[in-house]
């Protein structure tokens, strides 16, 4: 029996919970959503600060004022809102001929589409971590550099709170960005513990989550999973097994939007760390939109829209690399 | 989606070449090597090539500190914003100026005199010198 108008409000009910069951499915299975700082902000503009080495712990005497806590002020970025959407077009024929499964079909699939798109975007800010811009799934150019100017993954980020630089393009001791192993996960611990701030003060980033492709799944497993050293005879044990707390594969970390091949590409982060360095910020999550009339065409448009931006921050609490000894 | 950082900032403070323009990394080891970010800045990117510039003093205005930037556009009466204006075009502006500085050096005083009343500058020819006349002249096309 073919959809007529009677039907809007039943057909509205329906691409609504097919929406909700694909949207639901879709934020479970989204690994940028964990990796992200994911909020809300209702501004056009969200205005990023960077605080380093907040200061003012002091011995006191008895009777003394407390001292005021300073904090230096580092860079500033600001990260601008953008609107994305698309229409689900129920065509008269959809309608009289009754493709209900079609019409299903096209609304799964426009759904599915949003939350693809944007896993893949924050997916891209890893993966082009060492760009400065790059063509993001939108087929926008986009630019990628942290507030200081230099990329994600740079070997000499700079502040204005102080002189010392931080180096977060992983090494393993001897080259700048090595494939995944074990001794470049062991020299990275080191180096995250033993990170001053750029007032000198030592704050240890604790590199406990291991970020990878699926290429690189089966290595990085061995390497973390092992009880004892991998790929040796002896028994002394394996401790990364006990540093590495999260092991995050991320399947669109393979590929970036713009057919960059990251088959290679490996990240560590420091959990606590990781959410104040990237942040994804929605002033409008993705929704589904009824149309308020029925066009002159006779399609009935529901449209998905969202707006939402990508930040970086000063990103003490990450590390990258490419997997090929290059020099960033 | 778009990001912005403050570029004038990260200028001023010689950690980034220029609005918009990271240091590329052979500018970054010179800058490492304790090159003035000025000097880099002018494309001396080693030692040598610096002491060369001290000796035949090329370049003069490209390896100025901004704050010596902002000092001789101040003192050539240009009416700039410090926090805003951009370092190339700080420096052109500064080099029209003395250009036409020393196209008014150039005249003589009754040509200045002259030029002074087009401008409806008021003055005692007796009692302005040459100089006088450049700088009221200066002041009057800046308004």
């Amino acid at each position: 029996m073919p959809i007529t108008t009677k039907d809007f409000p039943v057909l509205t009910d329906d691409l609504q919970e097919i929406f909700n069951e694909v949207a639901k499915r879709k934020v479970a299975e989204n690994v940028g959503f964990r990796i992200f700082n994911v909020f809300d902000n209702e501004r056009k503009t969200y205005d990023y600060a960077a605080l380093h080495g907040l200061a003012g712990i002091q011995k006191l005497t008895e009777g003394q004022d407390f001292p005021n806590i300073t904090g230096v002020e580092g860079d500033t970025a600001t990260w601008t809102q953008a609107h994305y959407g698309g229409l689900v077009s129920v065509s008269k024929d959809m309608r009289k001929f009754d493709l209900y499964d079609k019409i299903k079909g096209i609304a799964k699939s426009i759904t599915s589409e949003a939350f693809d798109k944007i896993d893949q975007s924050l997916a891209d800010v890893l993966i082009h971590g060492q760009d400065t811009s790059y063509t993001d799934v939108y087929s926008e150019t986009v630019s990628s550099i942290c507030p200081d100017s230099k990329e994600l993954f740079d070997d000499g980020h700079s502040s204005p709170a102080g002189s010392e630089t931080f180096d977060n393009v992983i090494t393993d001791g001897t080259n700048q960005n090595p494939a995944l192993s074990r001794a470049a996960i062991v020299n990275m611990r080191n180096i995250g513990l033993t990170y001053k701030d750029p007032v000198g003060l030592n704050r240890p980033i604790n590199y406990d989550t291991l970020i990878y492709c699926p290429a690189l799944e089966d290595q990085a497993m061995r390497i973390v999973n092992s009880s004892m050293l991998p790929g040796t005879a002896n028994n002394d044990v394996n401790p990364v097994k006990g540093w590495i707390k999260n092991m995050i594969m991320w399947p669109r970390l393979q590929t970036a939007s713009d057919s960059t091949d990251a088959s290679a590409y490996w990240f560590l982060a420091d959990s606590s760390k990781m959410k104040d360095v990237l942040k994804c910020i929605f002033a409008e999550r993705p929704s589904l939109d009824s149309p308020d009339v029925v066009y002159k065409n006779k399609n009935w448009d529901y449209s998905l829209d969202f707006y939402y931006s990508i930040g970086r921050g000063y990103p003490a609490g990450i590390a990258g690399s490419l997997g090929d000894e290059t020099t960033p | 989606m778009k990001t912005s950082i403050n570029w004038t900032k990260l200028v001023t403070q010689g950690r980034a070449k220029a609005i918009g323009i990271p240091w590329s990394k052979e500018e970054e080891i010179a800058l490492k090597e304790g090159i003035s970010a000025e000097d880099v800045r002018a494309g001396l990117l080693t030692l040598k090539e610096v002491d060369k510039a001290n000796k035949t003093g090329e370049d003069d205005l490209d390896r100025l500190p901004i704050e010596e930037l902002n000092k001789s556009a101040k003192e050539l009466g240009l009416n700039i914003d410090e926090d805003v204006v951009a370092r190339t075009d700080l420096i052109k502006e500064i080099e029209k100026a003395e250009e036409s500085n020393e196209d008014l050096f150039k005249k003589t005083r009754p040509e200045l005199s002259a030029m002074a009343k087009e401008l409806e500058i008021e003055f005692q020819y007796i009692k302005t010198t040459k100089s006088d006349f450049v700088e009221l002249i200066q002041k009057a096309r800046l308004k």
